[in-house]
């Protein structure tokens, strides 16, 4: 089709941008759950892979931010477009915090925590698929609206549950005979796991008021 | 003669802008100010390009007789001066109902023979115009709604498509004002054969455009923000149902109003997220304008003009 050729082109780099937060995210749980393991050399290297897709999602990021600005979509949209690309690429942003936490300040993780931390990483980062499946059913209309909406709730939901993991894993720290230094460092550890899903339901929350406002 | 049609130029400008631009801005799809040049251009396009037939019939029809240049000018001065009081108080009240108040009113008291089929007929499309744009709106609000929920289409790229086509259905309403608002203004003056019709379309279009970009943000303020909070779809279907509304009474030949048209539409909007949703204080003020601008516009000229005949006598 010829007309709208503009912002077609916006909503595939969108969707690339989608992509590469996707496999960011994907990256950044390999990379800790390696780092879980001790295996630090190929958390390193993962973690470099990490921060490689991120820079990537910023360029894509910058390129959608450039088509816009040169007249792809009516000024109002372009606003609410943005915006909600802002918020998944800080979601991908948070990941590479997360791995750079990790790789950089080295927590040391007890092994009666290591379970539950896996379990609050793949939760926390794994916001990533829903978040994607919830964006393209909007902008590509792979589903119904209303699909696409519920796919939104349901990272609220999956947010409630990552908290939960945080609350358990909170006591579990401040109960035990580890140093209190340890265990602040150990929840500042968490603090940047959990803000990855936090981000995710704030880039989810966007989707939908973005969502609403094409509804009647 | 030429400063009342000018004075009646500006406040279509000032009141009928929001008929034009109302929703597109009320939804945030266009800054206002970005919105009234878009009115004036169109405005002064269909002024110049379409405007000479209604200049050429203004004034017929109503009653009877033709009227004296008097009685023209207090009809144009006095409806003029009700609009311009209803702008300030940023009701979206309409010119041609101010104007055929006027004229009843000079009618009555020149004792000249009042076609009341007319006026009634003209009066009922007042009440009937908001009610059916109201329900084409509710209609076409929740059609368009079942569509957006259920079909698999890119939402932003329907919302993109429909923003487009409220700002060029906003400026075709905008052509249609110029077309059919810069004859009325200036159409008393054409009688006198005094100025070319290109230039009196020049100036009571050019009137129009200025009113618009002067004095048009409070009542466009009014139709877009104040009744009810609109989106691009929104816009939209209040858009499409009050040129729809518009065109149905056109096909049976009665003169409607836009203000009362477009108002209709966008409480019709409103009235698809519940009664909640719609202003109901501004909603009775609207009503309450729609009411008295005739009324006063008819009462005045009636006193004005006994007043100078007597005077002149």
């Amino acid at each position: 089709m010829i007309i709208f050729k503009k912002e077609k082109e916006v909503i595939d780099l969108i969707e690339k941008h989608a992509d590469k937060m996707e496999e960011c995210l994907s990256t950044a749980i390999k990379t800790i759950q390696a780092y879980l393991k001790e295996n630090i050399d190929e958390a390193k290297k993962l973690g470099r892979e990490t921060d490689k897709i991120e820079k990537q999602a910023d360029l894509i990021r910058h390129e959608i931010r450039n088509k816009l600005y040169y007249g792809a979509y009516m000024p109002l949209l372009r606003e609410d477009i943005y915006k909600l690309v802002e918020c998944i690429d800080m979601v991908a942003n948070s990941a590479e915090k997360c791995c750079d936490f990790f790789l950089n300040q080295r927590p040391v993780i007890p092994d009666f925590l290591k379970p539950k931390y896996l379990e609050a990483v793949q939760e926390s980062l794994g916001v990533s698929a829903p978040l994607k499946h919830a964006l393209l059913c909007y902008l590509k209309g792979l589903c119904p609206i209303e699909v696409s909406r519920q796919h939104s709730r349901d990272i609220g939901l999956l947010e409630s549950k990552v908290d939960q993991i945080e609350w358990d894993i909170t006591k579990k720290i401040f109960s035990s005979d580890l140093d209190y230094s340890h265990k602040i460092h150990l929840r500042l550890c968490l603090d940047t796991i959990v803000e990855v899903s936090d981000l995710g339901e704030d880039a989810a929350d966007r989707l939908e008021l973005v969502t609403l406002k094409s509804m009647i | 003669m030429l400063g009342a049609g000018v004075y009646c130029g500006w406040n279509i400008g000032a009141n009928d802008t929001a008929n034009c631009i109302g929703p597109t801005v009320g939804c945030g799809l266009l800054k206002f100010r970005k919105a009234v040049v878009l009115v004036a251009i169109f405005v002064v396009l269909g002024g110049i390009l379409q405007g000479q037939h209604v200049m050429e019939t203004i004034g017929k029809g109503i009653i009877a007789e033709e009227l004296d240049y008097t009685a023209i000018q207090i009809a144009l001065i006095c409806s003029g001066f009700f609009v311009t009081i209803a702008t300030f108080f940023m009701i979206p009240t309409s010119t041609s109902q101010a104007i055929v108040g006027g004229v009843a009113g000079i009618g009555l008291a020149s004792g000249a023979d009042i076609n009341y089929a007319k006026l009634i007929a003209i009066a009922a499309s007042w009440i009937i115009c908001p009610f059916l744009t109201m329900a084409l709106s509710f209609i076409l609000a929740h059609a368009l709604s079942f569509v957006l929920r259920r079909i698999r289409i890119s939402a932003i790229l329907v919302q993109n498509a429909l923003g487009w086509l409220a700002l060029m259905s906003g400026c075709y309403v905008a052509y249609s004002l110029g077309a059919n608002h810069a004859g009325i203004a200036v159409g008393p003056i054409f009688n006198l054969g005094i100025v070319s019709p290109r230039i009196l379309l020049c100036i009571g279009s050019g009137a129009i455009a200025i009113g618009a970009i002067t004095y048009g943000k409070k009542v466009t303020n009014t139709v877009g923000k104040g009744i009810t909070p609109l989106d691009i779809p929104g816009a939209f279907v209040a858009q499409v149902s009050s040129a729809f509304g518009i065109h149905l009474f056109s096909i049976f030949g009665i003169p409607v109003s836009t203000s009362s048209a477009i108002v209709g539409a966008v409480v019709g909007v409103g009235w698809t997220k519940g009664m909640k949703a719609i202003s109901k204080k501004t909603v009775c003020i609207i009503l309450i304008g729609w009411i008295l601008t005739p009324s006063l516009t008819a009462g005045s000229s009636f006193i004005l003009y006994k007043l100078i005949s007597n005077a002149i006598q």
